[in-house]
C-alpha cells in the first residue's frame, strides 16, 4: 500500500528529461501528479523512477505566435490557463474548461499536458483538443515530432507519446472569425467523473457553417470524432435547428461502459443529449 | 467587573477553538508521538464470508522493523467480544464479535491479523507477507433473501439471520387505537416501500489510536466521540480493571456517529501495547475507514398510511428491515429503534404500529450515523404526506397543517407515547413559506408544466421533529439500553479568579469550548476569556456520557448551569461572612455580590480567592467554591422545523439542481447563533448528500465498490445552493437553558425535502417515487418510464469508465 522505493529525478531541461526517460528503465513522467500519485497509492502503477518535469520552465507558459496560434507548455496548470486574460480572449473554450475543472487544489496542480497524455475517457481536454485542431509537439532522442490531435490520441489511455518521449507543447490554431465552440457535459456531482461529454466547433461565415467539428468524450477510444454529424452541419445555416444533426449519432457504435453511477446505455443516451446541446450552444456563440 | 456586560448567551461569537483546529496545529491523535512508539497495521479480509483455513505469519515476522505479528488465534484469550450495549429484546441474537477474526470472516474489511513495527511503513509492508487462505462461504447480502426459508447463514451458530424483532403497538401501549381498525375504517390507504441506502459517515479525521502502557494507568488516546464509555468498555472487554485505564479524546475531527464506537482497532492496539510494554499507534487510511469503520442507515421501509377522505390521518403502519451488517457493534440494533417513536412525527393520528426486523448480512456493521433512526422515520412520513396530498389533490402544506399538533395543544402526548413539551409548527412554517416565496414558485411550476419545459421545477417540503438530548436514563433503561443518559459538569474557581470548566461531553467539532464558556461567563458574571473548558480526558473529566444524539447542550449544558448555581450558593454564603451580613441579604448579579440596599459589595473572584486561602471561613464551610452537578433529563427535547426546497429537474438528463433551500428551525434557546448556523449548514448538506449522492454499494461478492471518494460521492460547495436559514425560538420547558439540540436537525429534514421536490417536479409525468440517491440516471429512468425507478447498475458494475483514474474527477 505504501510506495515501494523508487527513484525521483528532476531534470532541468526537456532534453535532460528525454534522456532520463530513455535511459532509466521503468521511468515515467510526473507532471501535476493528479492521476499518477493516485495510481501509485492504489498500487495500479509500478514505475521504477519518476521524472518530475513540472518545474521545467520550457514546459510552462502561455504564448501566442504571430498568426495567433496559442502555444501552451505541456506542464501549464489548469489554474494558469483559467486566469490568463490572453487565453480567455483568443481561445475562451480552453480557459473555461480549465476554470470548471474539479476544485482549486486540482486546478493548481493538474496540467493540460498530463490530462492529454493520460487520455482517460473521462479526461476533459482531449475532445476539445480534437475539436480545435490542436497540434502536439513531442520530443524524443531523435528530435521533435509534431502531431495533429487526430494522430496524437490513439485510444483509451493511449497516445502517440512513445517510450523515451515527452510532450512539450500544445499548439492551438487561431479561432476562425465567427466560430463558436461549446462544451457540454454531465456529471453526478461537481467532483465526479463525466457521464457524457460533447464538444462542438462551428466556423460560421455569412450565417452558414463553413466547417465543423463534433467530438464525444467519456467513451472508449476517446475522443470520438463524428464525421457524419459534421457532414450534416457543414453548409447549413447556423440556426438552433442544426441540433438535429445529432440524430446521426444513432448510427454510430458508441463504445462505453457501466459504472457504479450509471449504465452504458444511459451514457449513450446522454452523449446524444450533450451533443445536441453543444450544437445549439455553438450556434449561439458563433452568431454573437 | 461592575459594568453589566452584554449577555454572552445569544452572542454569535467566533469559536475560540477554531484557529488550532483549522490549522491542524493541535493534538489530533495522529499528531502525537511518544518515545519508543511502535506502529500497528491491520491485514483485512478481501472476501466477505470465508473460513480461514490457514494463516502463516512467519515470513512477515522476518520483515524489516517488525516487532510482532498476531492473528485472532494469538489474542483469542484476551480479546473478548466487542460490546453491544443495546440488546433491544430479550431473545436478541448476538454473535460473538472478536476484534481479530479467529476462524471465520464475515465482512470484507474485517481485520484478520495485525503487525507491529518500528515504523508505519514497515508495518504496512509486512502485511503483504502474511499468507492467509480463505475457504469462501456463501455470501448473504440482501435482507429479504437473508430472511427466506433455507437462506445461507451469516452466523450458522445462531441458526438464523434474524437478529431481533422489535414492536411498538399503540393499542398495546395504550397510547392509541389498533392499526388494523384504523386501516379498515380509512377512506384512503397508501402503501409505499422506501430504501434508506447504506451510508458511510465520512468524518474528516480518520480514526487513530495511541496506547501508552508505560505508566500505572494505561493511557489510550483515541479519535473517539466517547472517551468515558470507551474507558468502561475497554475494561469490560479486556478484563483490565477500569482503574488502570485512562482514555483521552484529544481534539477529534468530526464523528457524525461514526466515532460513537468501541472499535476492534482500539482493542487490538490496547492489547498489543500492553503485551509489548511500549507505546503503539494505529492510524487508518481513508480506504480502510470506508471499508471497515461502521456504516449508517440501510433499511427497507414498508409504510402504510391510512387517512379519511378529508385528509385527516387515521393510522400509520411501519414495517422495517434493518441491515445490521455482520456484527452488532455498540448500539447497532438500537439505531432503528431510535426512529420507532418518530414516524408519527408532528402529526396526530389514532393508531400506530412499528415493527422492525434486524437482519444480519455479510457487510460492514452498521451503527449510529447523524440522526440515527430519526432521519429514516422523518423521510418515510414526510414522503408519505406528499403522496397523500397528491392522492387527495391537496396542497402538501395544507395537508400537514390540518394534521399537525397545534401550538396551543402542547404539552402533547403522541400516539407513540412521547410527550412533546413545546413547539410551534405554525410559526416555523409561516416563516419558511415567506422566505421561500412559495406562491411565486408554484406559479412558475405551473407555467413550466404548461410550456412543457425541458427543465421542470419541483417544490419539496419537510417538517420534522426529533427526540434528542439523549436521554432520560429511565427511558433508556426501559428500552434495554445498557447505560444512562445523564451528564456531568464541574467548575473549578481558581485563586486568580479564572474558571476551569470540566464537562463530561466530548466535543469533536461542535464548539463546546466556546458555547460552554458563554454559559458560564453569563451565569458567574466572569469574562468569557477567563473560562477554560476541559474535556475528553477521563483523568480530568472523570464522569460523563459523551457527545451524540444532539445531547451535549440540552443535557451537559444543563449540568453546567446547575454546577454554576452551586458555585453561586457557596459564594453567597462566604460573601455574607466577608461582608458581615445575613446570607439572605446577599444579592448576586453580573459577578457581583452586594448587600441588599447598601453599596457594600464584593465580586466572585475575590470570594474565590478568599475561599482558596481559607484564612477566614464561616463555620462548616469547605475551602473551595468548586462545585459539580449531574443532570438527568426528565424528557427528551424536541426540536422542530420546516424545510423547503426548490429543485430544477432536467428531464432530458435527469440531473437535479437545487435552486433554493430555506429552513426555519426551532432548536429552543440559542447559546451561539453562529454555531447553530454552522450545524444547520453542515446538517442540511449531509441530508442533501443522502438524497442525491451518497451510496455505499457492494458487488455481488460483498466487496465495497464505492471504496474511495471518487465513487462514494460527497457534495462540495459547488453542488449546493446558498442556504437560507432562520429560526423560531420556542424554549424547551424541560431544561433551564430552554435548549433543544441542533446537531442532527438539518440532516433529518433535508433528505425528504429534496426527494419530495424531485418527485414533485416530475409527478405530472407519472412519477410517484425515485429511489435514493436520486442520481441523474435514476431520475431520467423515472421520467422516461413514468414510474418509480429502482436500483442502479450498482453492484456488478465495478470499474468502468474512469475507474482507472481514481483521482476523483476528470483532470
Amino acid at each position: 500500500m505504501l510506495l515501494p522505493p523508487l527513484r525521483y529525478l528532476r531534470p532541468e531541461t526537456p532534453e535532460d528529461a528525454v534522456a532520463m526517460l530513455s535511459d532509466v528503465d521503468g521511468s515515467v513522467v510526473l507532471a501535476g501528479g493528479q492521476t499518477l500519485m493516485n495510481m501509485l497509492k492504489l498500487d495500479l502503477a509500478h514505475p521504477d523512477a519518476l521524472v518530475d518535469v513540472h518545474r521545467i520552465d520550457a514546459l510552462r507558459g502561455i504564448e501566442h505566435d504571430a498568426d495567433g496560434t496559442l502555444v501552451v507548455g505541456a506542464a501549464t496548470t489548469y489554474a494558469e490557463l483559467a486566469r490568463s486574460p490572453e487565453v480567455r480572449r483568443s481561445h475562451p473554450a480552453v480557459a473555461e474548461m480549465a476554470a470548471g475543472l474539479v476544485d482549486r487544489q486540482v486546478r493548481n496542480r493538474g496540467t493540460i499536458g498530463g490530462n492529454c497524455c493520460l487520455n482517460d475517457p473521462t479526461s476533459n481536454y482531449p475532445p476539445l483538443m480534437v475539436a480545435l485542431d490542436a497540434r502536439f509537439r513531442v520530443l524524443g532522442r531523435d528530435g521533435e515530432r509534431r502531431l495533429p490531435a487526430s494522430e496524437f490520441f490513439r485510444g483509451t489511455l493511449a497516445t502517440a507519446v512513445g517510450r523515451g518521449e515527452l510532450l512539450t507543447t500544445i499548439e492551438i490554431p487561431p479561432m476562425p472569425q465567427g466560430s463558436g465552440v461549446a462544451h457540454e457535459h454531465l456529471q453526478v456531482g461537481a467532483d465526479s467523473w463525466a457521464i457524457a461529454r460533447a464538444v462542438v466547433r462551428l466556423d460560421v461565415a455569412d450565417g452558414v457553417v463553413a466547417d465543423a467539428r463534433a467530438v464525444l468524450g467519456a467513451v472508449y477510444g476517446s475522443p470520438l470524432r463524428l464525421p457524419e454529424v459534421e457532414r450534416r452541419l457543414i453548409g447549413q445555416r447556423a440556426t438552433p435547428d442544426l441540433a438535429e444533426a445529432a440524430d446521426a449519432l444513432q448510427d454510430v457504435d458508441v463504445q462505453t461502459a457501466d459504472d457504479v453511477h450509471c449504465s452504458a446505455a444511459y451514457r449513450r443516451e446522454m452523449a446524444e443529449v450533450q451533443l445536441r446541446r453543444a450544437i445549439r450552444a455553438a450556434v449561439e456563440r458563433s452568431v454573437q | 467587573m461592575t459594568a453589566v456586560a452584554e449577555p454572552e448567551v445569544g452572542r454569535a461569537r467566533l469559536r475560540k477553538e477554531d484557529a488550532r483546529l483549522i490549522t491542524g496545529r493541535t493534538r489530533w491523535t495522529d499528531n502525537l508521538s511518544l518515545p519508543g512508539m511502535l506502529h500497528l497495521a491491520f491485514l483485512r479480509s478481501p472476501v466477505a464470508h470465508a473460513r480461514i483455513s490457514k494463516i502463516d505469519t512467519s515470513a512477515a515476522k522476518q520483515k524489516p522493523g517488525v516487532i510482532a505479528v498476531v492473528t485472532g488465534a494469538d489474542v483469542a484469550e484476551e480479546q473478548g467480544s466487542l460490546p453491544c450495549a443495546w440488546p433491544i429484546t430479550e431473545d436478541i441474537k448476538i454473535p460473538n464479535a472478536p476484534s481479530l477474526a479467529v476462524d471465520e470472516v464475515n465482512f470484507a474489511g474485517e481485520a484478520v491479523a495485525a503487525v507491529v513495527a518500528r515504523s508505519a511503513a514497515e508495518a504496512v509492508d509486512a502485511l503483504e507477507a502474511i499468507d492467509v487462505e480463505y475457504d469462501e462461504l456463501p455470501v448473504v447480502l440482501d435482507m429479504n433473501e437473508a430472511l427466506a426459508e433455507g437462506a445461507d447463514l451469516v452466523h450458522p451458530e445462531l441458526g438464523t439471520n434474524k437478529c431481533a424483532t422489535w414492536v411498538f403497538d399503540s393499542a398495546e401501549a395504550g397510547s392509541g387505537g389498533a392499526i388494523d381498525d384504523a386501516i379498515a375504517q380509512a377512506d384512503v390507504v397508501l402503501e409505499r416501500t422506501f430504501r434508506q441506502q447504506r451510508l458511510i459517515p465520512s468524518f474528516m479525521e480518520p480514526r487513530s489510536v495511541l496506547v501508552d502502557p508505560t505508566g500505572e494507568q494505561i493511557t489510550v488516546w483515541s479519535a473517539t466521540q466517547i472517551p468515558h464509555i470507551l474507558k468502561w468498555m475497554i475494561s469490560a472487554v479486556t478484563g483490565v480493571p477500569e482503574t488502570k485505564v485512562r482514555v483521552i479524546a484529544p481534539d477529534v475531527g468530526g464523528g457524525f456517529g461514526g466515532k460513537l464506537q468501541v472499535t476492534p482497532e482500539e482493542i487490538i492496539t490496547f492489547l498489543m501495547a500492553r503485551r509489548l510494554g511500549r507505546p503503539v499507534k494505529w492510524t487508518e487510511t481513508r480506504s480502510e475507514s470506508m471499508q471497515s469503520a461502521h456504516h449508517g442507515r440501510d433499511q427497507i421501509q414498508k409504510i402504510t398510511l391510512a387517512a379519511a377522505s378529508d385528509g385527516t390521518l387515521k393510522g400509520l403502519k411501519v414495517e422495517l428491515l434493518a441491515d445490521m451488517g455482520a456484527y452488532l457493534r455498540l448500539v447497532t440494533p438500537g439505531v432503528p429503534i431510535l426512529g420507532a417513536f418518530m414516524f408519527n412525527a408532528i402529526y396526530k393520528m389514532d393508531a400506530y404500529r412499528f415493527e422492525c426486523t434486524n437482519v444480519f448480512t455479510n457487510k460492514t456493521p452498521t451503527d449510529a450515523y447523524r440522526g440515527a433512526g430519526r432521519p429514516e422515520a422523518t423521510f418515510a412520513i414526510e414522503r408519505m404526506m406528499d403522496e397523500l396530498a397528491a392522492e387527495l389533490g391537496r396542497d402538501p402544506i395544507d395537508l400537514r397543517r390540518q394534521n399537525w399538533i397545534k401550538h396551543e395543544e402542547f404539552p402533547f402526548t403522541t400516539v407513540a407515547g412521547l410527550t412533546y413539551d413545546s413547539g410551534n409548527y405554525e410559526a416555523a412554517t409561516a416563516k419558511a413559506l415567506e422566505l421561500f416565496g412559495y406562491d411565486a414558485l408554484r406559479q412558475e411550476q405551473r407555467e413550466r408544466r404548461e410550456r412543457g419545459d425541458t427543465v421542470q421545477l419541483g417544490i419539496g417540503v419537510s417538517t420534522y421533529t426529533e427526540m434528542c438530548g439523549l436521554a432520560p436514563s429511565r427511558v433508556l433503561g426501559a428500552l434495554r439500553y445498557a447505560a444512562g443518559g445523564w451528564e456531568h459538569a464541574s467548575i473549578r474557581m481558581l485563586p486568580t479568579g479564572k474558571v476551569e470548566v470540566i464537562t463530561g461531553t466530548s466535543p469533536h467539532g461542535q464548539g463546546h469550548e466556546t458555547a460552554w464558556s458563554q454559559i458560564v461567563a453569563d451565569r458567574l458574571g466572569v469574562p468569557f476569556e477567563d473560562v477554560e473548558v476541559l474535556h475528553g480526558d477521563t483523568a480530568a473529566s472523570h464522569k460523563g456520557m459523551d457527545s451524540y444524539g444532539s445531547r451535549s447542550l440540552a443535557v451537559g449544558g444543563t449540568a453546567l448551569v446547575m454546577a454554576a448555581d452551586r458555585v453561586i450558593e457557596k459564594a453567597k454564603k462566604l460573601a455574607a461572612h466577608m461582608l458581615e451580613c445575613s446570607e439572605d441579604d446577599i444579592e448576586f448579579s453580573g459577578g457581583k455580590l452586594t448587600v441588599r440596599g447598601t453599596d457594600k459589595a464584593t465580586d466572585i473572584q475575590s470570594v474565590a480567592l478568599h475561599a482558596h486561602v481559607a484564612h477566614d471561613l464561616p463555620e462548616g464551610m469547605e475551602a473551595s467554591l468548586d462545585s459539580e452537578a449531574t443532570f438527568d433529563p426528565e424528557n427528551f427535547s424536541y426540536p422542530h422545523g420546516t424545510h423547503l426546497c426548490a429543485v430544477e429537474v432536467d428531464t432530458e438528463t435527469g440531473q437535479v439542481k437545487i435552486r433554493s433551500y430555506v429552513c426555519v428551525d426551532d432548536v429552543g434557546t440559542v447559546v451561539n447563533p453562529l454555531i447553530v448556523e454552522g450545524q444547520v449548514h453542515g446538517g442540511v448538506a449531509q441530508g442533501i448528500a443522502q438524497a442525491l449522492f451518497e451510496d455505499a454499494v457492494h458487488d455481488e461478492s460483498g466487496t465495497l465498490t464505492t471504496g474511495t471518494f471518487a465513487d462514494y460521492l460527497l457534495p462540495s460547495a459547488a453542488d449546493l445552493p446558498s442556504f437560507v436559514t432562520d429560526r423560531t425560538e420556542t424554549p424547551a420547558t424541560t431544561n433551564p437553558l430552554g435548549a433543544k439540540g441542533v446537531g442532527e436537525a438539518g440532516t433529518i429534514a433535508a433528505t425528504p425535502a429534496v426527494v419530495n421536490a424531485i418527485v414533485d417536479a416530475v409527478r405530472h409525468l407519472g412519477v410517484d417515487d425515485i429511489e435514493m440517491p436520486c442520481t441523474p440516471m435514476r431520475v431520467w429512468r423515472a421520467v422516461h418510464s413514468g414510474t418509480r425507478a429502482e436500483g442502479g447498475p450498482g453492484g456488478e458494475a465495478g470499474g468502468g469508465l474512469g475507474s482507472i483514474d481514481a483521482s476523483g474527477g476528470a483532470q
